[in-house]
């Protein structure tokens, strides 16, 4: 027997291949099948009896859906820009001075991906209850500002750590100072990481259902919000040409943060 | 000539005076003392090489002269003033990083403009001072490629014109050719030199390497373990080394064990491996009686027959092209180098254990002091 043939050898293993098929399309055959069936011209969801651009049109001219659109863009805008900014400094500072407890801060900074949603979701409700804030656009916003931080904060300090950390102190011994180092050198070479942190916080924020849900009020339906007070009375084709319209923008999304992600091998 | 010489007299004399600098880093236990009490005087104009091994804290004075760290304890004067408080971006030092620690994201051109823009100067002048710089340094070329697309020597050469271009009085090199291979260093070398006898511009150099300190510098102030050993020109290191550290870090150098036996008015005797008498012109203070260790340089020693020989017994002849080195024992077992240049193209015939004749003029021995090596 040849040892490449050993029995511990994982790629050898009967049915693996199987198995990988089963896993690719328990993910992403459903996605499909909501894609073909957003074009279908039957009302009723199931039945396909031809192609038709029908419910995109209805889509676009339902005010509720374009209302909860809007909101959606509006907060991951206004959240996602937040959360860099703050990351960004954040990032910066971590990587630039050395401070007593560092360690455990930059573990907690990045713990909250790992926390179970619903748990932050509560617990923000209660405070913005105990201090007696109306909930609405203004309370998801800080909400997702908030959960938003993490996941810019951490390709930010990835870029951060591969930066030759000379850099800085050529800029200070060539006459700048630290204002003009940060803003002539710090920056333009983080800029690939900031823009990917951007773009993975709007994508976070524009998915987000739970955080919405508990600190959302009046005014402020998101996207997912809206499409699950629909599903709750049946599926549409116009909820799957919605969701259909939310893959297209993450995939885009998706895209320029690893068209920017690869840009960094210039430097 | 491309860069202007400070005027004479403008200031004082000195660029760099250190006055019992030390630093240490952390504190307590874990406590590390990088310089110790280093104090010298820099006079301006000259090529001033810092020359010690790895580790022995000259990247640390470099870091304490252009501000990015702060001295524990002494001060720093700069053209007679004291610098403490001023931040690296208000000293008028520039420095070559080790690693060249070019911009990445900016052209070559743009990099050599950085200086002069922090400093805003106006648009025509600073164009007018990059393209002079990149036509010192030979890139005018390359002028709008990226630093990544550089080779290492043209990344060295970019390096040396940025910090050239704000026309600094003091240049700080960090072990500027060191990443580079063996011919090119050797070039630039040369280049370096010229740069700083043209411009007058003060360097102060660091090198682990003792060749390229002893072919480029007016003075080398030789370190180890934080201190500075000895300040010379490479002449006066090389051959007056004030203790074995110094002498055996620069270049090879046979010791030997030797008590005074005889004191003239300019020579004296030296008795050494039991009973052989060596005369020689002392170059330090010497009293009959007195235990001393003389210091030969190998290519001093001659090979040498006929009964005034010195005698001892050869291990091992190496042929190394230019030279041949003879490898010998004395009688107590001190291991000795000769080097001989192979001017007439003959090798002679040898066996191991031959007798070997040799001979040292009289002004070709140094006393060194068993430095802190020794001690250490
Ligand atoms: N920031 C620092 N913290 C602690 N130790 C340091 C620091 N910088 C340098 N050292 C130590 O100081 C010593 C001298 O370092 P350095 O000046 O870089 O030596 P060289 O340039 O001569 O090789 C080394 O032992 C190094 O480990
Ligand atoms: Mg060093």
């Amino acid at each position: 027997m040849s040892a490449r043939r050993a029995a511990g050898d994982a790629r050898r293993w009967p049915g693996l291949g199987f198995a990988a098929a089963v896993f690719f399309a328990y993910v992403y055959l459903p996605i499909f099948i909501l894609v073909i069936l957003s074009f279908n011209e039957n009302r009723i969801v199931t039945i396909w009896t031809g192609f038709s651009l029908e419910w995109y049109r209805m889509a676009f001219a339902n005010d509720d859906i374009l209302r909860a659109a809007g909101n959606s863009l509006l907060i991951a805008s206004v959240a996602a820009t937040s959360a860099t900014v703050l990351a960004t400094l954040a990032a910066v500072r971590m990587a630039t001075t050395r401070f007593f407890g560092q360690t455990g801060m930059n573990a907690l900074l990045a713990l909250p991906i790992t926390v179970p949603e619903i748990v932050p979701a509560v617990a923000t409700l209660m405070f913005f209850a105990s201090l007696g804030v109306t909930l609405g656009l203004g309370t998801v916003m800080i909400a997702h500002t908030v959960f938003c931080i993490p996941f810019a904060y951490l390709p930010i300090r990835a870029r951060l750590e591969g930066m030759d950390p000379k850099l800085g102190e050529a800029a200070a011994d060539l006459f700048a100072n630290p204002r003009q180092a940060f803003f002539k050198v710090t920056l333009p070479l983080l800029m690939p990481g900031i823009l990917s942190g951007f773009v993975l916080a709007f994508i976070i924020s524009l998915d987000d259902f739970v955080t919405t849900f508990f600190v959302g009020g009046a005014g402020s339906t998101t996207l997912p919000i809206y499409i699950f007070g629909l599903v709750r009375t049946g599926v549409t084709p116009e909820v799957n040409a919605i969701s259909a319209l939310m893959l297209l923008v993450s995939i885009a999304l998706v895209s320029l943060s690893l068209f920017l992600g690869r840009s960094e091998h210039r430097y | 000539m491309p860069l202007r010489k400070p005027e004479a007299g403008s200031s004082s004399a000195n660029a760099i005076e250190l006055r019992g600098v030390g630093k240490t880093f952390g504190s307590g236990a874990a406590a590390f003392v990088a310089l110790r009490d280093v104090s010298t005087t820099i006079e301006q104009n000259v090529f001033f090489t810092l020359l010690g091994p790895s580790g022995c804290g000259k990247t640390t004075l470099l870091r304490l002269i252009a501000g990015f760290e702060a001295a524990t304890t002494g001060e720093i004067l700069l053209h007679g003033k004291e610098i403490a408080d001023l931040p690296p971006y208000r000293r008028p030092v520039n420095t070559v990083f080790q690693s060249y620690a070019l911009f990445p994201h900016m052209t070559v051109a743009q990099n050599v403009a950085f200086g002069l823009q922090m400093l805003k100067q106006p648009k025509d002048e600073i164009a007018r001072t990059v393209d002079e710089m990149l036509k010192l340094v030979q890139m005018e070329a390359l002028k709008n490629r990226r630093t990544s697309e550089l080779s290492g020597g043209q990344q060295q050469r970019v390096a040396l014109a940025r910090a050239l271009a704000p026309k600094p009085r003091v240049l700080l090199l960090d072990e500027p050719l060191s990443a580079l291979d063996l011919k090119l260093r050797k070039e630039m070398q040369v280049e370096l030199k010229r740069l700083q006898t043209e411009t007058g511009i003060t360097f102060v150099f660091v090198t682990h390497d003792q060749e390229e300190a002893l072919t480029m510098s007016d003075k080398v102030a030789v370190m180890n373990e934080g201190q500075i050993l000895q300040i010379g020109t490479p002449r006066e290191i090389y051959n007056h080394p004030a203790n074995r550290f110094v002498a055996d870090f620069i270049g090879d150098i046979n010791f030997i064990k030797a008590e005074i036996v005889e004191v003239g008015k300019t020579r004296c005797t030296a008795r050494f491996d039991g009973n052989q008498k060596l005369s020689f012109t002392p170059d330090a203070e010497v009293s009959k009686g007195q235990k001393v260790t003389l210091a030969v340089r190998p290519e001093r020693i001659a090979v040498a027959n006929g009964k005034n020989a010195l005698s001892a017994t050869l291990d091992n002849v190496v042929y190394h092209g230019t030279d041949t080195l003879y490898h010998f024992s004395l009688g107590d077992g001190t291991r000795m180098l000769a080097r001989r240049q192979n001017s007439d193209g003959t090798i002679p015939e040898w066996q191991t254990g031959d007798p070997f004749g040799w001979a040292v003029s009289g002004n070709a021995v140094a006393i060194v002091a068993d430095g802190p090596e020794q001690t250490a």
